[in-house]
């Protein structure tokens, strides 16, 4: 297993497990207007990683991996509409798009080639980093996120 | 996992690349610190005393200290602090993502576990515990700055 795996294998399996069971109405649940749902965080966290993964890689996206791609930013730091309405955000299409983002995004975790690791691309918020620093934001990426997670469903107006 | 990809996690996490820095979400006036803002379970106050109790614990056991020592401080997960101690929490919370830093950095390794790995395991459990209270912390700080 490479560099950074571990750390991201960890977060991102509680991640998903924080997930598991959640009704369409849960997934969809503000805790306060401007803060992401559960089912928008699990899928900028997905279009995240299809993001970095399609630019170090440069393998080409379907229609939904590139509209995962567009939820790393849009509706999250700008103002343009979240790219998935809440009417198709349920637990099937976030476990689709963590499983797509997966698949491109676990080669690349498990063995990075030099060129991976020294590649330039843009970040969520802008900046050019190296491949290295991508991989090393994913690693932690989804646990900052699970830590939201857990307390949007302990909150208790949460939807049972 | 490799040590210097670990050091680089910290980095990543302590000048916030792509999430805010923790010590720039940290900075809340102290009359703020203990809002409770519902539907939010408890405060950022809470959540910060949380975070940094276990990152004390863990960063003392990489430096040899007794499993036993943190037993008491266990009791009291979750306490409801006076706001006085916000500064001093703050100030342990991120001096102690630097020392984690630093450790994960060092040549050799300076930690008193039994073994590299399990140091290693014990650093990587303090970098993913610290995103998600970072994460936790700055939501709670944005209902306290939307609650009007």
């Amino acid at each position: 297993m490479s560099q950074f795996a571990v750390s991201w294998n960890l977060s991102r399996q509680r991640f998903k497990d924080a997930l598991d069971g959640l009704t369409q109405e849960q997934l969809n649940w503000h805790i306060h207007p401007g803060a992401l749902s559960l089912g928008e965080m699990a899928i900028h966290v997905a279009g995240v990683e299809v993001s970095f993964a399609h630019q170090l890689a440069e393998e080409p996206l379907d229609a939904f991996a590139d509209r995962l791609r567009a939820a790393a930013t849009d509706g999250v730091v700008n103002d343009k509409p979240f790219p998935f309405g809440q009417e198709e955000i349920s637990l099937p299409t976030v476990h689709r798009a963590l499983d797509v983002s997966r698949g491109f995004l676990e080669p690349l975790m498990q063995a990075p080639s030099n060129d991976v690791l020294r590649k330039e691309i843009v970040s969520a918020l802008g900046p050019m980093i190296s491949g290295e620093g991508a991989l090393a934001r994913l690693a932690f990426h989804s646990a900052y996120h699970q830590g939201q997670a857990h307390l949007i469903k302990t909150s208790p107006a949460f939807p049972k | 996992m490799d040590r210097s990809a670990l050091a680089e996690v910290f980095k990543q996490i302590i000048e916030g690349y792509d999430i805010p820095t923790p010590a720039g979400m940290l900075r809340v006036k102290r009359e703020d610190v203990a809002i409770l803002v519902e539907p939010l379970p408890y405060s950022l106050l809470t959540n910060l005393a949380h975070a940094n109790l276990w990152q004390r614990l863990w960063l003392a056991s990489l430096k040899g200290g007794s499993r036993k020592a943190g037993m008491e401080e266990w009791k009291n997960d979750f306490r409801i602090p006076d706001p006085s101690e916000w500064n001093a929490l703050r100030k342990e919370f991120l001096e102690g993502l630097l020392e984690a830093q630093r450790i994960a950095a060092s040549e050799p390794f300076d930690h008193k576990l039994q073994s590299d790995q399990e140091a290693v395991e014990k650093l990587v459990k303090i970098a993913v515990h610290g995103a998600y209270h970072c994460g936790q912390m700055n939501l709670l700080k944005r209902a306290i700055k939307n609650r009007t």
